[in-house]
């Protein structure tokens, strides 16, 4: 039989995992509906996506630079209240988050497949429970203060060797465009002039990012077929796809800053010392 | 007391569970298939913006993926409609131009068979034997009776100018005829200020060129070249050489003449021996009597040979030279034909692909979806 510790944290968990479930939902609109969105629209989206993503980033921080502060200054020193993370470290922390959002949705709405959303959903209850092993982990270990920001930022590294090996291996059993007879000029351009959105800026930012994909797509189809071990093969894929490792982190972000927001009067370290 | 306090727990993370779980079966259903989300909620139809001749026009996707549908089977129907104008243009000038030439037999024929012909033919053989002169006579003056000589090139080159303009004509008539039906099926939605910014622009220019054969696969331009000397000298090539197994075979048929001819002169020799023979009784004019009979009786009695030669082997001579037309014309059909239907091949790729490359947007919108 469970403990009532036990049941709360079991109930917890659930919690964070519905809190999180409207974020690949999100998503899945955006890839729907995406490709319409005006001008205006397109960036509203960017940050409003942004602003969510900064509240979880500037959480963390917060959390880092108090940790720093209170073994690097004395308990009376007027820095702390200067220096503990205010609208300075929020508007980094957005600037920051800006070019992640424009990634995360250019992802999203450029997707053709139900790979990436797929790896979005199923990642939901795998964040979460990372974050609640590392909490218990840290238990005999962290301040307690600091402790469930310190977990979060554990689970999300954990999380997303997780996710990247995911797609990247995931990634390299897609079938891709013939880029074989194509210069790569040729090949760029081509899947540049594919992308198609209602908006100026995001489909000049779709066409950057296709670009970018026929750039690696023709690497590996022009200079990888001579790396004869498969070892190799794979690890030059994964290298290739390891722009990917943006999107994956802007998800992430943007699952943490969710979570952030939920428990934002549990998880802030307070405006003292202790 | 502890399963008191520890029952409602269980049972609020159970239904949370069921509800975690039917979130996650719902939301993964509908990202792998979309379908579900369209019975739930429709995606809007996106517009395009279609430009042609300078004018825009604002149309739903319907409307564009109605007109890709209709530009796709204009592809393929104007290019089996100019395949079939071909054949039939290609069939109607080959057989005027081969009326002609059969009606020139019998003039060759007269020719083969008459004293002139006979006795140069004999000339050229014995100058022939003696190397004063080169080549195949009788070929040759068989090119000349029958095929006009040059004039031969001339009427081919002739007929691809024809057929390239009766081709030019199509293709206008097919980009016409496409104009007409996207302006039908655009009417009345010319696009206004105030319309909200289409997903994609069709731009129709490059298409519409292609359909006229001024587009990329530069139909018309081929055309024309082709007509202009290096379809013509290709497609002559092969026909020179059948000329020249023709010539040769002409040349088999006059050796055998010739060996016939020499047959003759014994006959001739003697009847002009016979003859002569009777001058002796004038004397002094004898010798100019020999030879003025004996001449006489030489052509006499060729002219006698001649016509029995005529009389036997015209109408074999005949048959010989309309059987080797026919098949010439049915080998010259097949290269125009063949020559064309490359062209025409080319004409509906670069269609296709233009067709392909104007719509893409259709598809990677629905694809995006």
């Amino acid at each position: 039989m469970a403990s009532g510790q036990d049941v709360a944290w079991i109930r917890a968990a659930l919690n964070d995992m519905l809190w999180l479930l409207p974020v690949p939902f999100l998503l899945f609109l955006a890839s729907r509906y995406g490709s319409t969105l005006s001008d205006r629209a397109f960036l509203a989206t960017v940050l409003g996506t942004a602003v969510l993503m900064t509240a979880g980033s500037w959480l963390r921080a917060i959390v880092r630079r108090r940790i720093f502060l209170s073994g690097a200054l004395r308990g009376e020193s007027p820095w702390y209240r200067w220096l503990r993370g205010g609208a300075g470290l929020a508007l980094v922390s957005l600037l920051a988050a800006v070019p992640l959002a424009a990634i995360l949705l250019v992802a999203v709405i450029r997707s053709t497949g139900s790979l990436l959303l797929i790896g979005f959903v199923v990642n939901v209850p795998a964040l979460v429970l990372l974050r609640l092993f590392w909490e218990r982990r840290l238990a005999a270990h962290a301040v307690p203060r600091f402790r469930p920001v310190l977990a979060l930022r554990l689970a999300l590294a954990a999380n997303f060797l997780l996710l990247f090996v995911g797609l990247a291996l995931a990634a390299t059993f897609q079938s891709y465009p013939d880029f074989g007879a194509l210069t790569l000029t040729e090949a760029m351009l081509s899947e540049a002039g594919r992308q198609q959105a209602a908006s100026a800026l995001l489909l000049g930012l779709m066409q950057l990012a296709a670009a970018k994909d026929a750039l690696t797509w023709w690497l590996g189809q022009q200079m990888l077929p001579g790396v004869m071990q498969p070892g190799l093969q794979f690890a030059a894929w994964t290298v290739l796809l390891a722009t990917n490792a943006l999107v994956v982190w802007s998800y992430l972000m943007l699952c943490s800053a969710v979570m952030t927001l939920v428990h934002w009067r549990t998880w802030h370290p307070g405006k003292g010392r202790s | 007391m502890t399963t008191q306090t520890t029952h409602p727990g269980f049972s609020g993370n159970a239904a949370r569970l069921l509800l975690l779980l039917a979130m996650l079966g719902l939301l993964t259903a509908l990202i792998i298939d979309q379908r579900l989300w369209e019975q739930v909620l429709p995606a809007p139809d996106p517009s395009f913006e279609i430009v042609v001749n300078g004018h825009d026009f604002r149309v739903d996707g319907e409307v564009a993926r109605t007109l890709a549908q209709q530009s796709e089977r204009r592809a393929r129907v104007g290019s089996a409609h100019a395949d079939a104008l071909v054949r039939d243009l290609v069939a109607t000038e080959l057989d005027v131009l081969f009326d002609e030439l059969m009606a020139r037999i019998p003039d060759y024929a007269e020719w083969h068979f008459s004293l002139k012909g006979e006795y140069s033919r004999l000339s050229m053989l014995l100058l022939q034997q003696v190397g004063v002169v080169s080549g195949d006579y009788l070929a040759d003056r068989a090119a000349d009776l029958i095929f006009g000589g040059d004039d031969l090139r001339g009427r081919l080159a002739a007929i691809e100018d024809r057929v390239a303009t009766r081709l030019g004509v199509h293709a206008r008539e097919q980009r016409a005829a496409w104009l007409a039906e996207l302006l039908q099926l655009v009417e009345g939605r010319a696009l206004v200020a105030n319309d909200r910014e289409p997903v994609a622009v069709l731009a129709m220019d490059s298409l519409a060129a292609e359909f006229g054969g001024q587009g990329s696969s530069e139909f018309l331009a081929r055309l024309s070249a082709s007509s202009a000397g290096a379809g013509a000298a290709g497609i002559a090539a092969p026909l020179l050489a059948r000329l020249a197994l023709s010539s040769a075979a002409a040349t088999v048929s006059g050796q055998a003449l010739a060996a016939r001819s020499a047959g003759h002169g014994v006959s001739r020799a003697g009847a002009a021996g016979a003859s002569a023979l009777g001058c002796a009784a004038a004397g002094p004019a004898a010798l100019a009597c020999a030879l003025l009979v004996g001449g006489t009786a030489w052509v006499a009695t060729d002219w006698a040979l001649l016509s029995v030669d005529e009389w036997r082997h015209r109408d074999a001579l005949i048959a010989d030279w309309e059987q080797r037309l026919g098949s010439l014309r049915v080998e010259l059909e097949e290269v125009l034909i063949e020559h064309y239907a490359q062209k025409i091949d080319a004409w509906r790729s670069g269609m296709e692909i233009e067709v392909e490359r104007t719509f893409s947007p259709l598809h990677s919108i629905r694809k995006s979806r």
